[in-house]
């Protein structure tokens, strides 16, 4: 190889040499922290699940979870999260749990977090909204504009309706696995 | 600026002097008194509280910041005009501190900051009232009925059918402190129309953009009606658009804002027009009952590029439109 | 080694309000001070130690692939500080959110990287990024601690209110985007009127 060349391939080795040495160093700092991180959600996620069924075990398939009371199953318990009102500016989404009775409809529905403008969508969190799901069906689970048995939040229509589609998704996804179990 | 200097070149709109400026406020301020009696005879003497609040808030605003950006302050009536206007926009239920907030806000930023009377993009009274909106969602939406004061929502939010029409036009329901009482403007707006400070053609094509659109896109379109009844609901819920909520006020004292609208009739008629459509989509798919406030602050942001296509013809020259430059 | 490189961040040449970058961060987490903390923090940390690793690597980088060489130790040194953030201050990354990753765009790192590291030694080069990052970090204090007093009434970090609840209604709009305009706008001009900067 003439020297030329080599010194052709020299921007591409430097830089070849640069990312395998911060690889390696990714791949340290992943394997130091990927534990942690791991058990930081895990604990995240129970939290969530508790709100819903408080005092009960939950195994984990797929993405969703059966709830068991003194080893008998309870119902199903689901995390969904959506695009609300905020998170059309790079806000964060809304994150919420579902609790799925074993007739498939909504035990309850807790919000985990979200960044709707405070005062207005942020009422989403609060008990006026969200005991309107208790006991609905999937097919009731619409606002009322839309045919469903659900009233949305006066000027925050938006923020309704995602929490709204976010539960009749997760729901839905309940139904269908009931149905292949049969 | 120099003092005794006669000649000033300044930026269109061109005043001419302050006189003539407090001339037109005064006109507009006589043409707000229907509205604003009706207003505290409906809901009472704190409306007289918020609107005295408004305006003593907005002349002290401009006041300091005129001194602060070293200029000499005169009263040529358009803070009181600002505050006024600000306070009709309000909801009669307000603690005083939110109309002085909103307007110290409206003036500071939504006029002083652009460089004062002239300048402003943006219609000082509006840009108050959205930020007192966006601030205090919550106290910006509690709504009383007229005289008893009991609380309820508007007639928009809780939809056609709600109220009786007639009661919509003389204002005998929930709303801001001058915006419920269509009759009341309609008095001041033909006053002004008659003493040619306002283009007729702003309030009529706003106003008639949002009634036509209403008879296609509201609950009961006039493409479903195969009676003479359903077309009598569809032509009463086009009216009923027409006179709920802030159109009629934003229509006659907003829309017509010497500063903030084009300067030419037909770049008005666009203006007017692409408002009423506004306001038509927020109130049937966006996410608040009322938009007249948002569709006028939107197309002030317009009115330098209508400006700029729809240039008057230079005389002698051939008629068309002239692209910008 | 001249202490000028470090205090000329600070005000003179700070970087949001005299060299206007990294303004997307600023505008986005400047809600509650808590979140400019954690954002001043993460620059810090990829400014001053990019600043370094270039510094010392400049002198066998060839100049073709310099900056592609730069944006692999600063997209690294994000990559890090995020994995740290979330295994042991989850809440912060999660308010953080997409403008923690984003640190790897904000042009006030590579800026330093490509017109002050790639050129200098290394000691000054240090210096500058700590500047820099005081600079950085105090135009995001300054913000939020305003932001989040107007716009949520007191202000509390990491659990403790340092400031208890003076305003009983906030304005939220100072929460929200039009809130961080008004903000670094208004600052900007007192620091004009005043040729502070």
């Amino acid at each position: 190889m003439s020297r030329a060349r080599v010194a052709g391939l020299k921007p591409a080795l430097v830089l070849m040499v640069i990312c395998m040495v911060f690889s390696a160093i990714l791949v340290v700092v992943h394997d130091l922290t990927k534990g942690k991180i791991a058990e930081v959600e895990r604990e995240e996620v129970n939290r969530a699940l508790s709100e819903v069924f408080p005092s009960a075990e939950f195994e984990k398939i797929d993405d969703y979870y059966k709830v068991f009371e003194n080893g008998v199953l309870v119902g199903y318990a689901l995390l969904g999260e959506g695009q609300g009102y905020g998170g059309v500016y790079g806000g964060e989404p809304i994150k919420l749990v579902v609790g799925v009775n074993l007739d498939k409809t909504v035990k309850s529905v807790k919000i985990i977090s979200h960044s709707e403008t405070p005062g207005i969508g942020s009422k989403i969190e609060e008990e006026n909204f969200l005991s309107q799901f208790s006991g609905k069906t999937l097919e009731d689970l619409k606002l009322r504009s839309d045919g469903g048995k659900i009233d949305a939040i006066t000027g925050a229509t938006i923020s309704s309706k995602a929490v709204v589609d976010i539960v009749r998704g997760e729901v839905q996804k309940i139904a269908s696995e009931m149905g292949e179990g049969r | 600026m120099k003092e005794g200097t006669k000649l000033v070149v300044s930026p269109s709109p061109h005043v001419k002097d302050a006189i003539s400026v407090r001339g037109i406020m005064s006109a507009v301020i006589v043409a707000l008194i229907p509205a604003t009696v009706s207003g505290i005879y409906l809901f009472g003497l704190h409306a007289l509280a918020v609107i005295i609040a408004s305006i003593l808030s907005a002349v002290g605003t401009e006041f300091v910041a005129l001194k602060l950006m070293g200029r000499k302050f005169v009263m040529d009536g358009s803070a009181v005009l600002t505050g006024l206007l600000l306070a009709l926009c309000l909801p009669p239920t307000v603690p005083l501190w939110m109309p002085i907030v909103g307007a110290a806000f409206g003036i500071a930023i939504g006029k002083c900051a652009f460089g004062g009377l002239g300048h402003n993009i943006f219609n000082p009274a509006l840009v108050g009232r959205v930020f007192l909106a966006l601030s205090w969602p919550a106290l910006m939406t509690r709504w009383v009925t007229p005289f008893d004061a009991v609380s309820t929502a508007t007639p928009l939010a809780k939809g056609f059918g709600s109220v009786p029409i007639f009661d919509l036009f003389v204002g005998n329901v929930a709303g801001c402190i001058g915006e419920t009482s269509a009759l009341a403007i309609l008095i001041g707006g033909a006053f002004l129309i008659a003493m040619r400070y306002i283009d007729w053609r702003v309030p009529l094509f706003y106003i008639g953009t949002v009634g036509f659109l209403m008879l296609f896109l509201g609950q009961n379109s006039i493409l479903d009606a195969s009676d003479l009844d359903s077309l009598v609901e569809v032509g009463k819920e086009s009216l009923f658009h027409m006179f709920a909520g802030g159109l009629f006020l934003g229509a006659f004292f907003m829309a017509t804002d010497y500063v903030t609208t084009p300067m030419t009739k037909l770049g008005r008629i666009i203006f007017a027009v692409g408002a009423g459509i506004l306001v038509v989509a927020i109130r049937t798919v966006g996410g608040y009952p009322e938009g007249v406030a948002f569709s006028i602050l939107i197309m002030n942001g317009f009115t330098p590029l209508i400006d700029r296509v729809i240039k008057p013809r230079v005389y002698g020259t051939k008629r068309g439109f002239v692209g910008g430059g | 080694m001249r202490i000028q490189e470090f205090t000329k961040g600070i005000i003179k040449r700070n970087a949001v309000f005299s060299l206007a970058l990294g303004l997307c961060p600023t505008l986005a987490v400047t809600i509650m001070v808590e979140n400019a903390l954690g954002m001043a923090f993460a620059v810090t940390f990829v400014l001053v130690l990019s600043n370094l690793i270039v510094s010392v690597i400049k002198g066998f980088v060839p100049p073709d692939v310099r900056i592609p060489c730069f944006i692999v130790v600063i997209a690294s040194l994000v990559t890090v500080i995020e994995f740290i953030m979330r295994a042991y201050s989850p809440t912060l990354a999660e308010h953080l959110g997409i403008f923690l990753p984003l640190i790897t765009v904000n042009c006030l790192i590579l800026g330093r990287a490509e017109a002050f590291a790639s050129r200098r030694p290394v000691a000054d080069s240090i210096l500058d990024s700590l500047g820099m990052s005081v600079g950085f970090g105090l135009a995001l204090i300054m913000v939020s601690a305003i932001r989040e007093l107007l716009g949520s009434g007191k202000i509390v970090i990491f659990g403790h209110e340092i400031v208890p609840t003076v305003l009983s209604s906030p304005a939220v709009a100072m929460t929200l985007a039009p809130g961080a305009f008004l903000t670094i706008g208004i600052l900007l001009a007192i620091m004009r009127r005043f040729r502070v900067i």
